[in-house]
């Protein structure tokens, strides 16, 4: 039998609403894992490109916290429960004690939840119980689904990036940015770092489906509390995501810190509060550069007006997938959604990409396997990953690696159509803000 | 014949916003039954003749209150008026009490005084509501209504059309077989009965035990279930008479439409008799000090569903 239990104080219900209403943004459903000490909730995007999870530690952030799995992994310790749940379940069952204690008086005054799984039971729900003024109970029991939570990988030690501000200073200038605005890259050149803010046109036959825009904004190193990037470097990812973590990360008054090696590999937003554990990974746009670290200068662009996130976002599907390919997995499926590809690139009438520099050191794209590492940076400390779990975004048409496409005779027309490199290499697909563009137009 | 000089009933009202607020309450549907009698205007309304909400705006809320019986065998009379347009023509002055609806009322409201030459209403009558007098007035049986709606120096009269009643019984509520009788704050209720809102109910389960003064409201949804649980405390359940336990289910909805008074009264009475027929009964406290009561009545799901009902509710006590 799996019993989770804790209790949380009315502060700490007001913070499970603002994380709940911050998953929100990224997935439908939000992911629970609960170990001995800790609860982590996360959401992963339906694209797979973010990931954002709040590790609330067992001992600090719940007024009490048990927890007693029923399975035991192979190697003894106890397993991790999992589970996903609508977030507009909680979201409604935490939702108007934000407006109360606005008021200056919360009418919550203790929220106990508790899970009690037992295979001879048929009905298993997750038990949320609101204890409010005037004596009223609140009792609440939602479905809940049991998942495995997939996570994604990331790596401190290969980022040689980082930096660390205020949420407020860049919830201040994010207020600028277009509500149309798609991409946000940030570039660090000569003292300044520029955060760019941008769409690019997106032209179908005669209709112009997106407008450009673009709206950079600068500021000096100094603003940041810690500041450590390499000059030159780019890094691109979606505004949305960026919003959303600074919107919550500003009600915690918390700084960002952020780690991040190079374009196309993934980047880590993290704070941490009150026993809150705070940590996004997100896929960066940009260019390929396989393993270099200097930006070699032929891929700067000239102008900060076009960043140069040309290159298709891989995912973070990408970077497992390819941990599979060199776990000795099998390659990845063909592509099963390559239309998609093709119609979009079709679309698009820009100039081709330039093409991804040639020799690529594989290796050093993946992350070691290592779970020491992994417990290091806590929160995504799954014990139990084994390379199956992996296996859920195989037939993504955007988990196709470029080495992948390399190999793949398969051409498209849109692959035809675009122009090859010296080494015959084919030109990198379209960025997965077009793909989707299809459909939200 | 004096019958034809004098209307049947004539009342004057200066306070039209008390009786918007009531008549406001029970709008669930588009036609009402008035009733008028020698104590006051009684009008009904219901939804898919399972739901019957009742507002009884009695004489004291009215300055001058005259009503003439026909003669003494004859009941009094019922007529089937629109409420829509009741409400409607009531609200002419409510727009005009807060300045104007066609122009912002912060900065055009001025120029529509000044064009009065009225300079000085900024403060008065106008923002206090008493600015209007409003009256009603029925011929005899057959006429129309007629309301003549006067704020300085405009008059406006409207004619509402009086339709034959359709005469549906009202729904039975024994109140001499009452099994079930709590009393307790209406906005506890309003909050328990939004919060099951989350699940996206159809349904609604009322549950009262005695032993324990137990009473609580559930709602099963598709992501889940929920309930409120109310404390045997005497100071939230003020009165709790209950001989058994008591399980019924209404539809969610319709308990739901009542939410306007549940917002306005400050005390709710919620009765059940032996057929399981459940009457809210709202108590709203007019800041003229005058008390008035908005009735609801609903008819519960029939045994079969309350088995599920009756489940759920064992559920939740473990």
């Amino acid at each position: 039998m799996t019993t989770l239990e804790f209790t949380l104080s009315p502060e700490a219900a007001i913070r499970i609403h603002d994380a709940v209403s911050c998953l929100a943004k990224f997935n439908e459903n939000v992911g629970f894992e609960a170990s001995r000490d800790k609860l982590t909730i996360n959401a992963l995007n339906s694209s797979k490109t973010s990931s954002a999870s709040f590790t609330l530690q067992g001992n600090t952030f719940f007024q009490s916290y048990r927890f007693a799995s029923g399975a035991r992994l192979p190697n003894g310790a106890e397993a991790p429960w999992t589970c996903s749940i609508l977030n507009k379940a909680l979201l409604s069952i935490f939702k108007d004690r934000v407006i109360v204690s606005s008021e200056g008086e919360s009418s919550v005054e203790r929220c106990e939840v508790s899970v009690q799984e037992r295979p001879d039971r048929t009905q298993c729900r997750f038990g949320i119980k609101i204890f409010c003024r005037h004596g009223v109970k609140k009792i609440y029991k939602l479905t809940y689904e049991p998942i495995q939570i997939p996570r994604p990988l990331f790596d401190p030690r290969t980022c040689r990036n980082r930096w660390k501000i205020a949420a407020y200073v860049l919830k201040t200038f994010s207020e600028f940015f277009g509500p149309r605005a798609e991409n946000l890259d940030m570039f660090h050149d000569d003292g300044r770092v520029t955060f760019t803010c941008y769409t690019e046109k997106i032209v179908f036959k005669d209709e112009v489906l997106k407008q450009p825009l673009h709206t950079a904004i600068t500021l000096e190193t100094a603003d940041f509390e810690e500041f450590d990037v390499e000059d030159k470097v780019h890094a691109g990812i979606s505004v949305k995501d960026f919003k959303a973590i600074i919107l919550h990360a500003e009600t915690l008054k918390a700084s960002i810190s952020a780690l991040y090696s190079y374009p196309t590999r993934p980047m880590q937003l993290s704070y941490t509060e009150n026993g809150m554990q705070c940590e996004f990974t997100l896929q960066t746009l940009g260019e390929f550069r396989g393993s270099s670290v200097a930006p070699a200068s032929n891929v700067i662009r000239p102008t900060l007006s076009r960043p140069p996130t040309r290159q298709s976002a891989q995912g973070l599907a990408l970077q497992e997938i390819r941990e599979q390919t060199v776990n000795s997995m099998p390659p990845p499926p063909q592509p099963v959604g390559r239309s998609f590809s093709q119609m979009a690139s079709q679309r698009t009438t820009r100039p081709s990409p330039p093409p991804p520099k040639a020799s690529v050191n594989e290796e050093s794209l993946f992350v070691p396997d290592d779970d020491e590492e992994d417990r290091v940076w806590g929160a995504r400390n799954y014990e139990e990953e084994d390379e199956g779990e992996l296996r859920w975004e195989s037939a993504r048409s955007t988990t196709i690696s470029f080495g992948k496409l390399q190999s793949n005779s398969t051409t498209t027309r849109g692959y035809e159509s675009a122009p090859q490199s010296e080494e015959g290499r084919i030109a990198p697909t379209q960025r997965m803000s077009q793909i989707k563009g299809l459909f939200d137009d | 014949m004096s019958a034809n000089q004098r209307p049947m009933f004539t009342a004057v009202s200066s306070s039209v916003r008390h009786l918007i607020q009531i008549l406001k309450c029970i709008s669930l549907s588009s036609k009402a039954h008035a009733q008028i009698s020698d104590i006051g205007i009684r009008f009904s309304v219901q939804d898919s003749r399972v739901m019957q909400g009742f507002a009884f705006l009695q004489k004291e809320l009215f300055s001058s209150y005259k009503y003439a019986q026909a003669s003494e065998e004859d009941d009094h009379p019922i007529l089937q008026i629109s409420l829509e347009s009741l409400l409607e023509t009531l609200q002419i002055f409510g727009l005009s009490e807060s300045s104007n609806r066609w122009s912002d009322n912060t900065y055009g409201g001025v120029s529509n005084i000044l064009a009065r030459g009225d300079p000085s209403t900024a403060f008065d009558s106008r923002l206090l509501g008493t600015a209007g007098v409003c009256k009603f007035s029925y011929a005899r049986i057959g006429s129309p209504l007629d309301i003549i709606l006067e704020e300085s120096g405009i008059t406006t009269t409207c004619e509402l059309t009086a339709y034959e009643p359709d005469l549906l019984p009202d729904i039975p509520f024994d109140k001499a077989a009452i099994i079930q009788k709590i009393i307790i704050r209406s906005d506890l209720l309003l909050d328990a009965i939004n919060e099951l809102a989350s699940t996206s109910p159809e349904k609604i389960t009322m549950t009262a035990s005695g032993s324990g003064r137990h009473f609580s409201l559930s709602s099963d949804g598709p992501h889940g279930s929920a309930s409120v649980e109310f404390s045997p405390d005497p100071q939230v359940l003020e009165t709790f008479e209950v001989v058994q336990r008591v399980t019924n289910t209404y539809k969610y909805s319709l308990i739901k439409a009542t939410n306007r008074a549940m917002a306005m009264a400050s005390k709710v009475s919620i009765r059940v008799d032996y057929q399981g027929v459940l009457s809210l009964q709202f108590l709203i406290e007019l800041d003229t000090g005058l008390k008035n009561f908005i009735d609801f009545r609903f008819i519960p799901y029939l045994e079969e569903n309350d088995q599920i009902g009756e489940d759920n509710a064992d559920d939740f006590e473990d």
